[in-house]
C-alpha cells in the first residue's frame, strides 16, 4: 500500500520513500556534499551557541562543584553545594515565591491577554491605539516599570494606589513594606507588564484561525461563548503552549523587578530564585553555591517545560 | 581538510572547556602582594585612580568634586573618577567589580566591613605607624583592624541615638528622658495614638531592622560575636531580650513595623507622625533641606538609648571608612588620596556636607559643623558609642541575611526561638567558611 504524507513546506502530499530502497551512488555523493555544506553553513550559529551559551553552562556546572569566592581560585568541593541547597530554607522559599507568582500571575495575564486579543481582533475604532497601549508595558524597560510602580505603591497619600483607596475611604496601605501585601503587589506588576506580549502572540494566532470554522458554527447556531470555547481556544492551543512555556521561563528569570521594587523583602517575602542566586554570589561571595543554585533552576525550568507540554498537550511542531 | 560533525563538536567542546578553565582561573590571577607605600611625595604621584563611595549623594557630590577632589588633582595631577553607589548596593558593587576585574583604587565602606574584606585580601594593609601618628581615639580604630593589622581608616562616624519632639512628650506629661528600656517602652506606648506612633525604630530613616536589633543587643549587654570573631553571640540572652522588646512594643502599637516614608519624602519623625525616633547625625542635612524647623534650637530633643540591664546607655556607631584596594594598579596615588581625605580641613568640609562626625576633633570648626546639633550631641557622648556592627571576618555574609531574619521575626513569621536559632546557624555557617 502506498502512503502519503504532507510535506513541511507546502502542505501538499507526496509519495513516501521506501526506507529499504537502495540509493543510487550519485544521489549519495550529492547528499554527502549537501551535508558538508549544511554543517559549514550551520557552523557560525553552532559556534556562537557553543561559545556564548554552551561554554557558560559548562562553566556554571563545573563551578557548581567548587567552593569559589570570586577572589581565590575555585577548590573542588564535590556535592557540598547541592547538599547545602537542600537545607537552605531561603532558597526553597524563593522557589515557592516563583511558583506562586507563576501560578497566580500567568493564568490571569494569559486570560486577560486572550480577552484583549479577541476584542482587538475585531474591527473596532481606535484598536491600533489600544493595541499599542496594552503592548507598551512590555517594551518599557523593567527599571522604568519598577520606578512607576514604586510611585503607584508609595506608602504615603501621594501614591496613586493609595490616592484611589483614599477616595473610597480606605487608609493608605503599605503595599511593598507589609509582608502580607508585598508578594501580591509584585504579582500585580508582573500581570500588568506581561499582558502586552501575550496579547500580541494571541493576536497573531487569531489571524491564522480559519474564518470558515466560525461561519460553519454560525450556520449551526453557535453563540459567541460557544464559538470562543469550541473554536478559538482549541485553535490557539499551540500559541497557548508557547506563551505558557515562555512565561514560566521568564517568570523564573524575574530579577530586576524584585531588585528595584523590594530587594526580596520585607522579611524575604518577595525573594525569588534569581535574586537569591544574586545574593549568594555577590553579597555572600559564594559563587560555587550560586552556580549550583543556577543548575537547580535550570532543572526546574526543564521540568516545568515538560509538564507544561504534558498539560497543554503541545505537539512536536510547537 | 574535511570538516566532520565530530571534529566540529570536539573543537567546540575543547574551546568551551578552555573558556571554563580561563574563567575558573581568573580569581587566582589577582596579585595583592604589592605593599602600600604611604610616604610617596605628591610630586611623584601620577596617573588616575577610581574612588568608590556610598557617601556624598545628591547636593553633597559637588562638595566631593569641587572641595575635596579638585584640590588633590590640582596638587598632584592625579585624576580621580568617582563611582557612587547606595549603601545597600555597595557590597555587590565591590564583588561585581572584583569579578569583572574593575575595582576602585580607593574604597569607602562601613563599620564592620574591614575584617571581611581584609580577610579576603581585597584591602591593602595600611602601615601602623602612619595610623598611630594620626592620634585617633582607640575607640574609632577598633573596627579598622583585622588580625592585629590595619586595613582601613575612619573618615566619618555616623552616631545614632533617640530623637524626640519635646512638645509631644510634654503633652503626655513626660518631662524627663527614659532611664531604662522599660521606661522607654512605656513612654512610647503613652505617646502612641491620634495618628502618632510612639517610637519610629524601624522605618529606615536611621538604619534598618538589622541595625535596630544590633543597637538593642548592645543595650541589653550583648555583642554580635566573640572577641576573636570566631563564635556568634547575637543568639544569646541579650539577643532574645532585644527581639522580645521590639515585639512587645509592637504589641502595644508603640512601634509600628509598617510605618514608612515614601522615597524622597520626610521621615515619619520629620512629619511628626512619630513622637520619638532613632536618629543619626547624618540625618541633619536632610532635616535642613526638608524640615528646617527641626534644626532650630530646642525643636528636637535627644537622649541615648537607655540600657536594658542597669548599665550605661549606649550610642550606635556607624560610619564611613576608607581603604585601599590591594588590587589597585596605582597604590601610591590611592594612598596619597587617602591621606588627603584625612587632612583636617578636608574632613571638616566632608563633615559639613554629610552631617557625619569627623573621627578626630582636630578639625577647623565651620558654620556647618557648629550648627549641627545632632553632631554636637554625638560628640558629647562619644564614649558611649559602643554599639557597632561587625566584629568577625564572616560579617558580610551575616549582614546580607540578618535583615531578613530579624524582619521575619518582627512580622510574626518566626518565633523568637526560631529566629535566634536561624541567627546562630547563619553565623556558624559563615564563620566556618573563613
Amino acid at each position: 500500500m502506498t502512503t502519503t504524507a504532507p510535506t513541511a513546506a507546502t502542505g501538499r502530499t507526496a509519495p513516501a520513500a521506501s526506507p529499504t530502497a537502495p540509493e543510487p551512488r550519485r544521489h549519495r555523493s550529492v547528499r554527502t556534499a549537501e551535508k558538508r555544506w549544511g554543517l559549514l553553513l550551520a557552523a557560525p550559529a553552532t559556534l556562537h551557541t557553543l561559545i556564548w551559551i554552551g561554554a557558560p553552562i559548562v562553566v556554571a556546572i563545573v563551578l557548581s562543584f567548587t567552593a569559589y569566592d570570586i577572589i581565590h581560585a575555585p577548590e573542588f568541593s564535590g556535592l557540598e553545594n547541592y547538599a547545602t541547597i537542600f537545607t537552605d530554607g531561603l532558597f526553597w522559599l524563593s522557589v515557592l515565591h516563583n511558583v506562586i507568582i507563576a501560578a497566580v500571575g500567568i493564568p490571569i495575564s494569559m486570560f486577560l491577554a486572550l480577552v484583549f486579543a479577541t476584542m482587538l481582533n475585531r474591527a473596532l475604532p481606535g484598536r491600533g491605539v489600544f493595541r499599542v497601549m496594552i503592548f507598551l508595558p512590555h517594551i518599557t524597560a523593567t527599571v522604568a516599570v519598577a520606578m512607576i510602580w514604586l510611585w503607584i505603591y508609595s506608602p504615603s497619600q501621594s501614591g496613586l494606589m493609595n490616592v484611589v483607596l483614599g477616595v473610597v475611604g480606605i487608609k493608605p496601605l503599605p503595599f511593598l513594606t507589609n509582608p502580607d501585601l508585598a508578594l501580591g503587589s509584585v504579582i500585580l506588576v508582573t500581570i500588568w507588564q506581561g499582558i502586552g506580549l501575550k496579547m500580541l502572540i494571541y493576536l497573531a494566532a487569531l489571524q491564522g484561525v480559519d474564518e470558515q470554522l466560525y461561519e460553519a458554527a454560525d450556520l449551526d447556531g453557535a453563540n459567541f461563548v460557544q464559538k470562543f470555547f469550541r473554536i478559538t481556544v482549541p485553535m490557539l492551543k499551540p500559541a497557548t503552549f508557547f506563551i505558557l512555556v515562555t512565561s514560566l521561563i521568564s517568570n523564573f528569570q524575574t530579577f530586576d523587578l524584585i531588585y528595584i521594587l523590594t530587594e526580596g523583602g520585607p522579611a524575604n517575602s518577595t525573594s525569588v530564585v534569581t535574586y537569591r542566586i544574586y545574593q549568594t554570589a555577590f553579597q555572600e561571595f559564594r559563587v560555587g553555591l550560586a552556580n549550583a543554585q543556577s543548575v537547580i533552576l535550570l532543572l526546574i525550568l526543564v521540568v516545568l517545560a515538560f509538564l507544561s507540554r504534558r498539560i497543554v498537550g503541545g505537539t512536536d511542531d510547537d | 581538510m574535511s570538516l566532520t560533525r565530530r571534529t566540529l563538536l570536539a573543537a567546540s567542546g575543547a574551546g568551551a572547556v578552555a573558556l571554563g578553565g580561563a574563567a575558573c582561573g581568573s580569581g587566582g590571577a589577582m596579585d595583592p602582594s604589592v605593599p602600600l607605600d604611604i610616604d610617596v611625595a605628591d610630586a611623584d604621584l601620577s596617573g588616575a585612580i577610581g574612588l568608590l563611595t556610598p557617601d556624598f549623594v545628591g547636593d553633597d557630590r559637588a562638595v566631593l568634586d569641587d572641595d575635596i577632589i579638585a584640590p588633590f588633582t590640582k596638587r598632584t595631577g592625579v585624576d580621580v573618577s568617582v563611582d557612587q553607589v547606595d549603601w545597600n548596593k555597595l557590597n555587590e558593587k565591590i564583588s561585581t567589580g572584583i569579578a569583572g576585574g574593575i575595582i576602585a583604587d580607593v574604597i569607602m565602606t562601613g563599620v564592620g566591613w574591614t575584617q571581611p574584606f581584609a580577610e579576603k585580601g581585597i584591602f591593602a594593609e595600611i602601615p601602623a605607624d602612619f595610623i598611630e601618628g594620626l592620634g585617633y581615639d582607640e575607640s574609632v580604630l577598633v573596627s579598622t583592624r583585622y588580625d592585629g593589622r590595619y586595613y582601613s581608616l575612619p573618615q566619618a562616624l555616623d552616631l545614632r541615638f533617640i530623637g524626640f519632639h519635646p512638645e509631644l512628650l510634654e503633652k503626655k506629661g513626660i518631662d524627663s528622658a527614659p532611664e531604662s528600656l522599660d521606661e522607654l517602652a512605656q513612654a512610647a506606648a503613652e505617646l502612641t495614638g491620634d495618628g502618632v506612633v510612639g517610637l519610629d525604630f524601624l522605618s529606615g530613616s536611621a538604619g534598618s531592622a538589622r541595625q535596630a536589633f544590633v543597637f538593642l543587643l548592645y543595650a541589653f549587654g550583648g555583642t554580635m560575636f566573640s572577641d576573636d570573631g570566631l563564635a556568634p553571640r547575637l543568639h544569646e540572652e541579650p539577643g532574645r531580650l532585644a527581639l522580645q522588646w521590639m515585639l512587645d512594643c509592637m504589641d502595644t502599637g508603640a512601634i509600628d513595623y509598617s510605618i514608612q516614608a515614601a522615597e524622597g519624602q520626610p521621615s515619619p519623625f520629620q512629619q511628626k507622625k512619630a513622637a520619638m525616633s532613632l536618629v543619626s547625625t547624618g540625618n541633619w542635612p536632610t532635616w535642613q533641606t526638608m524640615t528646617p524647623e527641626l534644626c532650630e534650637k530646642g525643636a528636637v530633643g535627644t537622649f541615648l538609648l537607655p540600657s536594658g540591664v542597669d548599665a550605661d546607655p549606649v550610642m550606635f556607631q556607624g560610619g564611613t571608612f576608607i581603604s585601599i584596594s590591594s588590587l589597585s594598579k596605582n597604590k601610591d596615588a590611592a594612598a596619597g588620596f587617602m591621606k588627603h581625605m584625612l587632612e583636617p580641613d578636608i574632613l571638616g568640609k566632608a563633615s559639613a556636607a554629610t552631617g557625619k562626625v569627623p573621627p578626630t576633633p582636630d578639625i577647623p570648626e565651620t558654620e556647618g559643623i557648629r550648627s549641627n546639633l545632632l553632631m554636637a550631641f554625638g560628640l558629647e557622648n562619644l564614649p558611649y558609642a559602643g554599639a557597632t556592627e561587625g566584629g568577625s571576618a564572616a560579617y558580610m555574609e551575616v549582614r546580607s541575611n540578618l535583615d531578613g531574619i530579624v524582619e521575619t521575626c518582627l512580622t510574626g513569621r518566626a518565633t523568637v526561638d526560631q529566629t535566634l536559632a536561624d541567627m546562630k546557624k547563619l553565623c556558624d555557617g559563615a564563620i566556618s567558611r573563613i
